[in-house]
């Protein structure tokens, strides 16, 4: 019986996946001065491609990712518009780092909280780091995890996805 | 069930077909995740490893939701067969369990079903799900959020929480205002936030026994303040509960008290950020017969830097919902390039520390007991100090030196008779990029102590081919233990295809605790193959 109930979620699953639409969910998350925002709307810009990175401070990969992206970023956007957004998902346990954290590390880049984890729930984000990139109201990609060079691979991804 | 869930599939399936064949209309998006975690267990004499009787233990999740306009549902199945070790083991088989439908607009949000959702700090409610520990405390019924205006936001919760497979005979049923005092001055230019925020929540559980100390209604309540600007923020909160004798908290009848302050400072490469807090008799549950992670009401972590180090996870601090005063002191710095330590590539320092003690206790009785306020215990319960820097050394070096003094009271946090232990961790960890998308990357530990189980030694090679591949080994030697010197060794390997990710892995897995907001799991020693797989979509 669990095969066959596993065998349907795998055919389920992967004729969704060929069809599923990116339309943004409007759930609220939090900036560093307090304000809720519906994640929809912190992309102001059409045709910037946003890659937005979801990460925790207790999260050893995320944080080299975010620095990655950091060091990065200035190139890059020279060579295409682009903005790096990244949303924490730190919970109550440690939420209160998040600023002094980000502060601390000299980033610059626009940081929301998500402290229940209502956005990645709705997301269906299963691990931090994990991350998406957004253009014109529409997801283009995701990639879950980070391995030291993902960053070379997001930015050929979003030249490729960008000359089509 | 299986009809159920077929019945479920076939409408699905469909709905995604419709939308396959007219991309144009707007037909709603079908979104999920689908995470299993498989093991398969073997004997190890080495470290005592139990071996269930199916040698296998797999808990999966599938999750999906509709969105179609301003509609949204979802259902989640779990699926335990048998559970993994270490988990509660009151779940067994599959079950389409979490079912949800929210209807949302730019100022409502309204759910019917099973809902997460969380006041303040969590300190009077917080319901959330981490499959890691094995808690989903979703309450089913009603959750509604409503912004009349734009300075203020509304909460407002009913309904019986959800245990493994069950739900609570008890109810709960809260409410939480918020009131944002710079927005309703319409200072919109100003530099931060001053906001109010007040919190109440009602537990009802039926009792017809005869304890008189026990009452079917529980409340706790909580104010709030709050200043947040991009530099500067302070928040302090306070809560109180009602008297709740039950299980967890040995039938004492005083009140419940907590207070939280959190207070920081950044300027562009500085941040600061404090953390006080004390709480007295704490624990909160739907079900007065509830044990452990069972129908928790609020959140209560430790608030201590959570470590991603092995050897710095061994000796972990809990809450202690019964009562403890402490605090955290955090510290990051980051040197630019150019400067003196910064370099060539630039640097980052990050100090924290973190104490915490018993409560000052004057009296005790069999009602409970009454502490000074603002006063340490003697009895220490926690402490921690850890140094972090990173610095790039070359383009394609970067190393990071950790250093921690750690202090566990292991009796008051584990439950026993134990030495206190006193340790101290060093790490070095570098990671060599050696090409654009290859790296390799070693990290030295070392765990000193006198107690316990005294010295460790731990290695960890890892190879990184991104985007897709990972390689790793691992070894945990725990060659000071007098009794049997014990190498925890681990490989595995993991690959990655845009959202979804699969990792095998092989080893040892020693005993101890994994804690989540004062809930811990204690998982013992196994060995064996692990699989895992996670996507969503």
């Amino acid at each position: 019986m669990t095969n066959k109930i596993f065998g349907t979620a795998l055919f389920l699953w992967i004729s969704v996946t060929s069809i599923a639409q990116n339309n943004l969910p409007a759930v609220k998350i939090k900036n560093l001065k307090g304000n809720e925002i519906p994640f929809s709307q912190i992309f102001p810009n059409n045709d910037t491609t946003y890659i937005v990175s979801f990460w925790a401070t207790w999260c050893g990969p995320c944080v080299k990712e975010l620095d990655a992206f950091d060091e990065n970023l200035v190139d890059w956007q020279k060579q295409l518009p682009l903005q790096l957004l990244a949303i924490s998902v730190d919970d109550s346990r440690t939420a209160n780092r998040v600023k002094s954290f980000v502060k601390g590390r000299g980033w610059t880049f626009p940081i929301y909280q998500d402290v229940n984890n209502d956005l990645k729930r709705a997301l269906n984000i299963p691990n931090v780091p994990h991350t998406i990139a957004v253009k014109n109201g529409k997801i283009l990609f995701q990639t879950d995890g980070y391995v030291p060079g993902n960053e070379e691979e997001i930015l050929e991804k979003i030249k490729k996805a960008d000359s089509k | 069930m299986r009809n159920g869930f077929t019945l479920l599939c076939i409408s699905l399936y469909t709905c995604a077909n419709l939308c396959a064949q007219d991309a144009k209309k707007d037909y709603g998006k079908l979104s999920g995740s689908i995470e299993t975690n498989n093991q398969l267990y073997t004997k190890d004499s080495v470290t005592a490893a139990i071996v269930p009787q199916d040698k296998i233990g797999s808990n999966s999740f599938l999750k999906l939701d509709y969105t179609y306009k301003n509609f949204t549902a979802g259902v989640q199945m779990e699926s335990y067969l048998p559970i993994l070790l270490g988990y509660p083991g009151n779940m067994d088989g599959t079950k389409l369990i979490n079912k949800y439908f929210t209807y949302r607009t730019k100022n409502l949000e309204a759910t019917v079903g099973d809902f997460y959702e969380q006041f303040g700090n969590g300190l009077v409610f917080r319901s959330f799900e981490n499959r890691q520990i094995g808690i989903n405390n979703a309450v089913e019924g009603v959750n509604i959020r409503f912004q009349p205006a734009d300075f203020v936001d509304i909460k407002v919760i009913y309904g019986k929480q959800r245990k493994y497979f069950d739900f609570s005979d008890g109810v709960l049923r809260g409410g939480d205002i918020q009131l944002n005092w710079t927005k309703m001055a319409k200072k919109t230019n100003a530099k931060g936030n001053f906001k109010t925020g007040f919190s109440i929540v009602s537990r009802y559980d039926p009792y017809t026994g005869s304890n008189v100390k026990i009452t079917p209604t529980v409340d706790a309540w909580s104010a709030q303040l709050d200043y947040e600007s991009e530099n500067f923020y302070f928040n302090a909160e306070n809560v109180h509960k009602s008297t709740d004798a039950h299980f967890a908290n040995g039938f004492y009848t005083t009140k419940g008290k907590a207070l939280q302050i959190n207070t920081g400072a950044s300027k562009n490469n500085f941040g600061a950020n404090l953390t006080l807090r004390r709480l007295e008799n704490m624990d909160f549950r739907t079900d007065r017969n509830a044990i452990q992670g069972e129908y928790l009401v609020n959140f209560l972590p430790a608030l201590t830097k959570q470590h991603d180090y092995a050897l710095s996870n061994i000796y972990v601090y809990n809450a202690q919902a019964i009562g403890e005063i402490g605090g955290q002191l955090d510290l990051q710095f980051k040197f630019k390039k150019g400067s003196g330590i910064g370099g060539k590539y630039g640097a980052n320092l990050a100090v924290n520390y973190s104490r915490y003690h018993n409560l000052d206790i004057t009296s005790t009785n069999a009602d409970g007991f009454t502490s000074n306020f603002a006063a340490f215990g003697k009895n220490q319960y926690f402490g921690d100090l850890n140094v972090e820097f990173k610095k790039k050394i070359t383009a394609k070096t970067t190393a990071t030196l950790f250093y921690q003094n750690l202090y566990y009271n292991k009796s008051v946090v584990e439950g026993g008779l134990y030495d206190t232990v006193k340790a101290n961790i060093v790490v070095a960890d570098f990671l060599f990029k050696y090409a654009p998308k290859k790296s390799f990357r070693l990290e030295l530990q070392h765990l000193y102590s006198q107690q316990d189980f005294k010295n460790w030694a731990g290695v960890l090679a890892e190879l990184g081919l991104a985007p897709k591949w990972t390689w790793f080994i691992q070894s945990l030697y725990n060659y000071g233990n007098d009794t049997k010197k014990i190498n925890y060794y681990t490989f595995g390997t993991s690959y990655t295809y845009n959202a979804t990710r699969v990792m095998l892995s092989y080893g040892r897995q020693r005993a101890g605790l994994v804690c989540v907001g004062g809930v811990c799991r204690q998982v013992p020693a196994n060995t064996g193959l692990s699989v895992t797989m996670t996507t969503s979509f």
